[in-house]
């Protein structure tokens, strides 16, 4: 399970899945919350994979989806320590995040489940309610790539900033 | 073969819907020429929720009052028919097309939702399998609920401190008093 800091990238890459610019709960699938062995897909932030994203992306354009654009994939971040904390209307917890990575293709994959036995239509609305409102606000796919590149290389460029000390001329 | 045919019966659906619609609201002799729309807000006493509003609750909308409602009805009508038009695999491999009877259960619910004087315009979303889902969120208001096409709907709602939930709710009857509340609060 990754720590509770961990951000979790969820790909929309379905325009059909916003109404306007609001993230509707279709984009959260019913039967991917029902439970079992089916969970809802989303890749970890710390070690994602800008490359599998994009694969991702134009892959589901590929299956047999005629809309499907790639500059049109959308980006939402739901924090996984949120989402483990997240409570149903009964004080319980719903969700568990386990990683998923597939070998060779997206290591940072992982499984937002329902963990419980609950998989009522009802039940599944409220979960879906509450993954709308865990998500973050959405932005493209391009965008968030881009974004996270850049602050990479800001991490990589402070980590070596404080290694290096700059010795004063004698 | 089959997606073809499935496709054209939603689409004719949602066409033979409209044109039901439009002429039950041009039949004012006030109406002609008129955009449908203003017309509605002028000529209430012929309304055409009126079927509507007999089958599904006693107190009518207040007739010639602010009717807040007609905006999001007709731009979420409007989403639905378009999605209507999404032809098998337009989600990948398991996504259906609309069915029917999807269409109609949940233009029949949207029409009550109206009636009964909800001014929140929901969002609307297609699933994997063909249904509708409304969605509300506002504040502490969350609401997800899904209209099937065998005439029921499952929803949850909560402002944060009451909540309502059902599994298969009768769209033929009227909306629980609990949904109703959150929905008008």
């Amino acid at each position: 399970m990754p720590e509770a800091a961990v951000d979790l990238h969820r790909l929309i890459w379905s325009p059909d899945d916003f109404d306007g610019d609001t993230l509707t709960t279709s984009a959260f699938p019913k039967n991917d919350l029902m439970g079992g062995e089916r969970y809802l897909s989303v890749s970890r932030t710390d070690i994602l994979n800008a490359d599998a994203e994009l694969r991702t992306a134009s892959g589901q354009g590929a299956s047999g989806s005629a809309n499907v654009v790639r500059d049109e994939a959308m980006s939402v971040i739901l924090n996984s320590g949120d989402v483990c904390a997240a409570k149903d209307d009964k004080g319980v917890q719903p969700f568990d995040v386990t990683a998923e990575p597939k070998p060779n293709e997206n290591e940072a994959h992982c499984g937002i489940r329902n963990s419980t036995e609950t998989q009522s239509r009802g039940y599944v609305n409220q979960l879906r309610a509450i993954l709308v409102g865990l998500a973050s606000q959405p932005q493209k796919l391009d965008d968030f790539l881009s974004i996270r590149h850049f602050e990479l290389i800001s991490n990589d460029f402070l980590a070596l900033s404080s290694t290096v000390t700059i010795m004063a001329p004698q | 073969m089959n997606e073809v045919n499935r496709s054209s019966s939603v689409s004719d659906f949602a066409w033979i819907s409209v044109a039901a619609f439009v002429a039950s609201v041009t039949a004012s002799p006030a109406s002609a020429n008129v955009d449908h729309r203003r017309q509605f807000e002028k000529a209430p006493e012929i309304s055409p929720w009126a079927d509507v509003a007999s089958t599904s609750t006693d107190e009518f909308v207040p007739i010639g009052g602010p009717l807040s409602y007609e905006s999001w009805y007709f731009e979420v009508s409007d989403r639905m028919v378009a999605l209507s038009e999404k032809q098998d695999g337009w989600k990948g491999p398991e996504s259906q097309s609309v069915l029917a009877l999807a269409f109609e259960q949940a233009n029949h619910l949207l029409r009550k939702l109206a009636v009964d004087g909800i001014d929140r315009r929901p969002t609307v979303g297609l699933d994997y399998e063909g249904t509708f889902s409304f969605a509300w969120s506002d504040g502490n208001l969350s609401i997800d609920l899904t209209v099937y096409d065998d005439g029921t709907y499952s929803y949850f709602a909560t402002d944060g401190v009451r909540s309502a939930t059902a599994d298969d709710a009768l769209i033929s009857e009227r909306l629980s008093p609990q949904l109703l509340g959150l929905l008008l609060s």
